[in-house]
């Protein structure tokens, strides 16, 4: 199957209905292994790369549950991006493509990527706030592939990462979360303060000359040693949890205090999203996230968060571009964007 | 700057003495330290028992410690034997810890059965209390009890 043609397919983490679902869009949870017979990535040479992709290529009781692979450097640089957009693969996919593989499941929702700074980097990304069933279908992978191959382990350190930053567990969680109200009450930097102490990490999903857009975070853990699986799963959820709490507090304070530029900042995203004519990724965002916050107030009625995430995603600028047959400049993909909103959510 | 004590050796310890006219820095080197009794003999040992198991070159992919101090990626699964002893440190930077606290690979599979196993006998649990099956209920509540003994036991 080409890449494009995922185009048609909608993620399963965008149309389910999980936990807490008006602020945590997903949980991604990644777990990095490497074979302690080869170098790591940044060592290894060409033809041991090579064999690792083959090997994972030919891999067939995990080629059942991953049944698309893709090679890096087979794919055009747009395909690259398509995706990083779908929230496969990270920027050095794109940029540096050589020896790279991705292997992907039909839901869309998982998958193992090959050669990128570790060897093997098996991720899986839920609805809402989820992390049980996640963590143990990473874990399943991870034992398959450990019959196959002799993972990198060390009795002191763990699992041997090629980053220091991962050694031990290897396994990070990124809640990506909307947090409007917090960002309007100007919450932000005491919270990303309070959580540098948890090693917990919180950072704009999407920025544009450094400014945050669309209200969307990622909350992640740093700490990889000194704890364990379970310990880091439940302080993520523990500290997400009490962010969604915050969350609704900010909301609820902002309604008490300023109901009418509230329903004014919704109204009026409203009015450009289903009236605009042109409409670039970063504006878009924001609306998108002043739509969410109204649904979440009960302003705006019939719409539902779910059609709200299909609509972020597939106003990227890489899907935009390959659903279109003409040759695509900048203002015709703004027009483009326009178009698929106004015909989604416009009366 | 040679030492102010011996005259002949570097000077690698600033001393700050205390005295009735105020304070007065003096240069020494180790040795002299060491006689004074500044320095603690036995710090300077433990150093160099450590020192011997560091290698600063990975035999096997040829990474050094400095090229990984700089980047923080290591190159080999040998690499971490390699620098061990001064990775202690460099993992309480990150981590604040600096050992493995997780179950490894055998009790990964074992862990990952018992859940499987814990989740089919809950929705059996459920199943039996809503048939008012009480007796059946009771046992499998034990089997469950059990089963979360084994997962506590196991760190997790």
């Amino acid at each position: 199957m080409e890449v494009k043609e995922f185009l048609s397919n909608i993620p399963f983490y965008l149309s389910e209905v999980g936990k807490f679902n008006d602020v945590v869009l997903s949980t991604r949870i990644t777990l990095r292994r490497n074979i302690d017979t080869y170098k790591f990535v940044n060592k290894a040479d060409q033809p041991q790369l090579k064999e690792i992709i083959n090997c994972f290529e030919n891999f067939d009781s995990l080629r059942e549950d991953f049944s698309h692979f893709y090679k890096a450097d087979e794919l055009i640089a747009d395909e690259r991006e398509l995706l990083y957009e779908r929230n496969h693969v990270g920027l050095g996919f794109i940029s540096e493509p050589s020896n790279k593989a991705i292997m992907i499941n039909n839901e869309e929702n998982s998958g193992i990527i090959i050669n990128d700074v570790e060897h093997i980097k098996i991720y899986y990304i839920s609805p809402g706030l989820n992390f049980e069933d996640s963590f143990e279908k990473c874990l399943g992978a991870h034992l398959k592939i450990s019959k196959e191959f002799k993972i990198g382990f060390d009795k002191e350190f763990g699992y041997l990462t090629a980053s220091s930053n991962y050694t031990g567990s290897g396994l990070t969680i990124s809640v990506l979360l909307h947090i409007p109200g917090l960002v309007i009450a100007e919450g932000i930097r005491e919270l990303s303060e309070s959580l540098t102490k948890k090693r917990l990490s919180i950072l704009p999903a999407f920025e544009e000359r450094d400014k945050a857009l669309g209200s969307l975070f990622y909350l992640r853990n740093k700490q990889t040693l000194g704890i364990s699986e379970e310990d880091i799963i439940e302080i993520v959820r523990k500290n997400a949890e009490d962010i969604v709490k915050k969350e609704y507090n900010a909301r609820a304070f902002l309604m008490d205090n300023l109901p009418l530029e509230i329903e004014d900042r919704v109204k009026r995203a409203y009015g450009i999203l289903t009236n605009a004519k042109l409409l670039e990724m970063g504006e878009c965002l924001n609306l998108l996230s002043a739509i969410r916050l109204g649904i979440g107030y009960g302003i705006i009625k019939g719409i539902d968060i779910q059609e709200i995430n299909r609509l972020q995603f597939f106003t990227q600028p890489f899907h935009i571009r390959f659903s279109s047959d003409k040759k695509i400049n900048p203002t015709l993909e703004n027009q483009k964007r326009a178009t698929i909103i106004s015909n989604r959510i416009g009366r | 700057m040679k030492c102010d004590r011996c005259g002949k050796r570097k000077a690698e310890i600033n001393f700050v003495e205390v005295t009735k006219d105020g304070t007065r820095i003096i240069h020494l080197c180790k040795d002299c330290a060491r006689e004074m009794g500044i320095l603690k003999p036995h710090i300077d040992e433990e150093k160099k028992e450590i020192d011997e198991n560091f290698i600063p070159q990975c035999p096997v992919c040829g990474l050094t410690f400095e090229e990984f101090e700089d980047t923080h990626i290591f190159g080999c699964t040998t690499c971490y034997n390699a620098f061990r002893p001064k990775l202690y440190t460099i993992f309480k930077e990150i981590h604040g810890s600096d050992y493995y606290k997780g179950t490894g690979i055998k009790q990964d599979e074992r862990i990952l059965t018992i859940k499987k196993n814990l989740r089919i006998l809950r929705k059996k649990l459920e199943q039996y209390v809503e048939d008012e099956k009480y007796e059946d209920a009771i046992k499998i509540r034990n089997e469950i009890e059990k089963f979360e003994k084994e997962l506590k036991a196991n760190g997790s």
